[in-house]
C-alpha cells in the first residue's frame, strides 16, 4: 500500500505541472518544440529526464542481474552513444533549425516524398520503444499492487496520453527535468540503505572468478512460473552442481523434460526420469525403484508428446547427470561435461524450492540410488553460476556461439542508436544555437552516467539476496522487489515506494516524449504536409490532440503483447533499427554534400527494414510462434542487426547516391553552411522560417 | 548587409574550411573512442587475466566498464566542445574577414587544406595546394 502512495504521489506531481504549465503553452512553436528557449542545464536534465526509461530504470539492473557483466554494454551504450551524437550530429543539427527529423529530410534534400519515408520511421522506433515502457508499467503495478499485467498498462497509459494531449512540450520539458532528478534520487538512495543493511558493500567481492558458485534462495522459497503460454518464462533449469528438491501443487503440468545442454550426435541419450524423479512424500510407502518406474512411464508418455501432470506430495528431485558417448564420460577441458534438468511447465504454477545438496555429475546408476537429504538452501534455477555471470562474455552474448560478434553488434546498435532515436533528437531544437546544443550534450552524458553507475549495484545485490528472481523470469524486478528482502517492513515498504515511484517517472517521461514525437509526426507532418497543407495551425493542434490519443491507445495494445521479453532488450532493437536508419542519415546528410534524396531513402529502407524486419523474425522465433532451423550464426545476426544494418544502409546511401548524383540541391553549399557555419557569420538562418 | 556579404566571398571556400576542421576534431576523438570499443571486447577476449585481475572487489574489467567507463567519456566529450567551441570562434571571425571583399587569402587556408587527410567522410574536393610546413600551425594558434 505504501509504494502505492508514493506511486500516486509522483502521478499527481506530473499531471499538475503538465497543467500548470498548459496556461503558457499557447502557440504552435510552443507547442511542439518549447519556443527553443530553453536553458543549457535545464534542457539536459529534461533530454536526461526523457531519455532514462523504463528500460534504464528497470531494465538495466534486471539484465545485469541476469547476464552480469556483458550486460554492462547496456548503460555504457545507453550513455556514451550521445558522444557520437556530441561529435557528429548535436551542433550540426541544431543550425540546420527544423523541428522534425522530417523537416531535416525535406529541408535538406527539397524532397516532400522523402519527408514521408522519415515520418514512417519516427512510428516504427516509437512504436518499438513504447512496448518495453509499457511492459514497465505493467510489470511496476503487478509487483507493488498485484495488478494484473493489463491493468497497469491501461491506467499509466491512459495517464500519461491525458497529459500529453493537454500540455504538449511545453508542458513536459519542466516535468522531464523534474523527473530526472526525482529518478536519480530513486536509484541512489535506496542502494545505499540496502547496502548498508545487506553488509554488502562490494557486492561483487564475493564472486569468484571462474566460480562455479550459484546463489541459494532460503529454503521454501516459493517461486511463481508461467504456463507454455509465455514461453521461455514457463522453463526451469537447475543447477548443475546440486541435486534440487521442489515441489508443486498436485495437477500442476510439466510438458517436458530435458538435457539442459542439447544432446551432440553420437551422446547417449539421456531420459527425462534420470534427470527429474519424483517421490512421493509423507508416507514414504513408495519406494525410489517404484517411483522411478512411474517416471521412466511417464517419460515414455512425454516421449510420445504428452505432459505429465504432478501427483499430490510429491517431491521432485533434479539431478546432474554425467554426459556420456558409448558408456564413457564426455571429456572438455579436463572436467567431465555435466547435464542437468530443464523443466518446461504447462500450466501456470508455484514452485516451492526445498533445498540443494551439492553433489557431482552421476552416472545413471548413482542416480538410482542417490537419497541423501538436502543440506542446503536451495540453488536457484535459471541462475548463472558465478564464473559466467562475472567475466565477459558469459549468457547473454554466448547463446548463440559467437560471443564477440554479439558483443560489437550490440555496442554498434547502442552507440549509433542513440543518434536515432526521434524523441531525443526533437529536443536539441530546442536549444537557442548550436553551441549551446553541444554543451547540452556534454551535461546529458555527466548526467546518464551519475544514473548508470548505480544500475550494476542493484544487479550484484539482486543476484546476492534474491536470486529466486532468476526462477520467475522477473530479474526486471529487482529495483522494486529487493527492499522487500529487509526485516523492517516498514522501512522496506518505503524504500520499495521509492523505487516505484522512480520506475513511474522513467515511463511517464519516456512515453510522453515518444506520444509527443508521434502525435507531433502525424499532426505536424501527415495531416499538416500531406493531408492538409491548408490546415490552420489551430486544426493542428486539434489533429495533435486526436494523434496523440490515437497513438497512445496503440501503444497500449502493443503493450500487452510483450510481456515475457526483457526491457532492456526491446529498447536495444528500438536502437537497432534507428542505428540503421536515422543514424546514417543525420551522418551523411550533415557530412557528405553528395548525399542523394534517392540514396538516403533507399538507404534508410533497406537498412531500417531489413532490421526491423530481422528483429520481428527473431521475436517469432524465440516465442516458438513459428518454427525453423535457423542456424546460431544467423539467430545471432537477426537478433543483433546493427552490425550488417548500418554498414548497409551507409554503403547503400553511398552507392545510390553516387548513380543518382544529378539529384543533388543546386543550394547544398548553402545548405551545409547553414548546418556547420558558426552562427555569427550569419550563414544561418531557421530552415522553418522561410 | 547578409545577402551583400554571401555574394562578396567564395561559399564553397568557406564550407570546405569549416568542415574541414570540425570533421578532422571529431574524428580525431571518435577515434580514441572506436579504439576503446574495439579493444575492450577484445582484452577480455584474449588477455582474461589481465581483465581478471582483482581491484577493490571488482575485476579490472568490470572496473573499467561498470564504472571509469563514464567519466573517460566526459572527458573526451569536454574535449570536444571546448576544442569545437574554440574552432568556431575562429572560424566566426576569419569569415567574418572574408565578408570583405578584396581581402587576401590567409595563410591559414593551407593549413586546413592538410587536414583534409583527417576528412573520410567528406565529398572528394579539388586536390590541395602544396603541403605547407607543419610550424604553420603554430601560426595558426597564434592567430587567435
Amino acid at each position: 500500500m505504501i509504494p502505492f502512495l508514493f506511486v500516486v504521489a509522483i502521478t499527481v506531481v506530473t499531471i499538475w505541472m503538465g497543467i500548470a504549465a498548459t496556461r503558457k503553452s499557447r502557440t504552435a512553436s510552443d507547442f511542439f518544440v518549447a519556443g527553443r528557449s530553453v536553458g543549457v542545464f535545464m534542457n539536459a536534465s529534461a533530454i536526461s529526464g526523457e531519455y532514462l526509461s523504463a528500460a534504464s530504470f528497470l531494465g538495466v539492473a534486471g539484465l545485469i542481474m541476469k547476464n552480469g557483466y556483458d550486460a554492462l554494454w547496456y548503460p555504457v551504450g545507453y550513455a556514451a552513444g550521445y558522444l557520437f551524437l556530441l561529435l557528429f550530429i548535436a551542433g550540426p543539427l541544431r543550425r540546420f533549425g527544423a523541428y522534425t527529423i522530417p523537416d531535416f529530410a525535406e529541408g535538406r534534400f527539397d524532397s516532400a516524398s522523402f519527408r514521408k519515408i522519415a515520418v514512417t520511421f519516427v512510428l516504427f522506433i516509437g512504436f518499438f520503444y513504447t512496448m518495453p515502457q509499457m511492459k514497465g508499467a505493467g510489470l511496476t503495478m503487478s509487483s507493488i499492487l498485484n495488478w494484473p499485467y493489463w491493468a497497469g498498462i491501461l491506467v499509466v497509459g491512459s495517464v500519461i496520453t491525458f497529459n500529453v494531449a493537454l500540455g504538449g512540450m511545453k508542458g513536459i520539458t519542466l516535468v522531464q527535468a523534474f523527473q530526472y532528478w526525482a529518478k536519480l534520487f530513486a536509484i541512489s538512495v535506496p542502494v545505499f540503505v540496502l547496502m548498508a543493511v545487506f553488509g554488502k558493500t562490494t557486492p561483487l567481492a564475493a564472486t569468484e572468478v571462474g566460480g562455479s558458485t550459484t546463489p541459494a534462495a532460503q529454503a521454501g522459497t516459493k517461486v511463481k512460473v508461467k504456463g507454455r503460454d509465455a514461453y521461455p518464462a514457463n522453463v526451469l533449469t537447475f543447477s548443475s552442481g546440486h541435486v534440487t528438491r521442489f515441489q508443486v501443487p498436485s495437477g500442476t503440468v510439466i510438458d517436458k523434460v530435458t538435457p539442459s545442454r542439447a544432446p551432440l550426435p553420437e551422446e547417449d541419450p539421456i531420459l527425462p526420469s534420470y534427470l527429474l524423479n519424483a517421490q512421493v512424500s509423507g508416507a514414504g510407502s513408495t519406494s525410489l525403484e517404484d517411483s522411478m518406474a512411474r517416471m521412466v512411464e511417464l517419460s515414455r508418455q512425454m516421449g510420445e508428446g504428452a505432459s505429465i501432470v504432478a501427483p499430490a506430495d510429491t517431491v521432485f528431485r533434479a539431478m546432474p547427470v554425467l554426459v556420456t558417448k558409448g558408456g564413457q564420460p564426455v571429456m572438455k577441458d579436463g572436467k567431465p561435461v555435466t547435464t542437468t534438468a530443464k523443466v518446461e511447465f504447462g500450466t501456470p504454477t508455484e514452485v516451492t524450492l526445498i533445498g540443494s545438496s551439492p553433489a557431482g555429475p552421476m552416472s545413471l546408476d548413482e542416480v538410482k540410488s542417490y537419497s541423501e537429504s538436502p543440506s542446503g538452501g536451495p540453488v536457484a534455477p535459471n541462475a548463472p553460476p558465478d564464473g559466467k555471470w562475472l567475466n565477459p562474455f558469459g549468457p547473454l552474448t554466448s547463446k548463440h556461439g559467437y560471443p564477440l560478434l554479439y558483443t560489437y553488434s550490440l555496442i554498434i546498435a547502442l552507440v549509433c542508436g542513440t543518434a536515432g532515436l526521434p524523441h531525443i533528437l526533437v529536443r536539441f531544437y530546442t536549444n537557442p544555437d548550436g553551441r549551446a546544443a553541444k554543451r547540452t550534450t556534454l551535461w546529458v552524458m555527466v548526467l546518464l552516467g551519475l544514473f548508470y553507475v548505480f544500475t550494476p549495484i542493484w544487479g550484484a545485490l539482486g543476484r546476492a539476496v534474491m536470486p529466486q528472481l532468476y526462477a520467475s523470469n522477473a530479474t526486471d524486478s529487482v529495483l522494486i522487489r529487493l527492499p522487500t528482502m529487509l526485516k523492517s517492513e516498514m522501512l522496506g515498504q518505503i524504500l520499495s515506494g521509492i523505487t516505484s515511484a522512480g520506475a513511474f517517472a522513467a515511463f511517464m517521461s519516456t512515453f510522453s516524449g515518444l506520444l509527443v514525437s508521434m502525435s507531433g509526426a502525424f499532426a505536424h507532418d501527415i495531416y499538416g504536409r500531406i493531408l492538409k497543407p491548408s490546415s490552420t495551425p489551430h486544426q493542428r493542434l486539434v489533429a495533435f490532440k486526436v494523434a496523440a490519443v490515437v497513438v497512445g491507445a496503440v501503444s497500449m495494445g502493443l503493450g500487452l503483447l510483450v510481456e515475457s521479453f526483457d526491457i532492456a532488450m526491446m529498447v536495444g532493437w528500438a536502437f537497432a533499427i534507428g542505428a540503421a536508419s536515422y543514424f546514417p542519415l543525420l551522418l551523411l546528410g550533415s557530412w557528405w554534400r553528395g548525399l542523394t534524396r534517392t540514396g538516403a531513402a533507399a538507404g534508410m529502407l533497406l537498412g531500417g527494414l531489413l532490421s526491423l524486419s530481422a528483429i520481428v523474425v527473431y521475436m517469432l522465433l524465440d516465442k516458438k510462434v513459428i518454427a525453423s532451423d535457423v542456424s546460431p550464426l544467423a539467430k545471432s545476426l537477426m537478433e543483433q542487426p546493427a552490425i550488417w544494418g548500418v554498414p548497409l544502409a551507409l554503403a547503400t546511401m553511398w552507392l545510390v547516391s553516387l548513380a543518382t548524383a544529378s539529384q543533388v540541391p543546386k543550394d547544398v553549399t548553402m545548405k551545409m553552411l547553414r548546418l556547420h557555419a558558426p552562427e555569427e557569420t550569419g550563414l544561418q538562418k531557421d530552415y522553418i522560417a522561410h | 548587409m547578409r545577402e551583400g556579404a554571401e555574394r562578396s566571398f567564395d561559399p564553397e571556400a568557406v564550407l570546405q574550411r569549416v568542415m574541414r576542421r570540425q570533421a578532422g576534431l571529431s574524428l580525431r576523438i571518435a577515434a580514441v573512442f572506436i579504439l576503446l570499443l574495439v579493444g575492450l571486447p577484445l582484452t577480455n577476449l584474449y588477455l582474461p587475466e589481465l581483465a581478471g585481475i582483482r581491484t577493490g572487489g571488482f575485476t579490472l574489467t568490470w572496473l573499467f566498464l561498470g564504472v571509469l567507463f563514464f567519466p573517460i567519456t566526459w572527458l573526451l566529450s569536454t574535449a570536444f566542445v571546448n576544442r569545437s567551441n574554440e574552432i568556431e570562434a575562429e572560424l566566426a571571425a576569419e569569415i567574418g574577414r572574408h565578408e570583405r571583399p578584396h581581402e587576401p587569402p590567409h595563410p591559414l587556408e593551407e593549413v586546413l587544406e592538410e587536414e583534409q587527410d583527417d576528412l573520410a567522410i567528406a565529398p572528394p574536393v579539388s586536390p590541395p595546394p602544396t603541403p605547407s610546413p607543419s610550424s604553420l600551425r603554430d601560426d595558426e594558434e597564434g592567430e587567435k
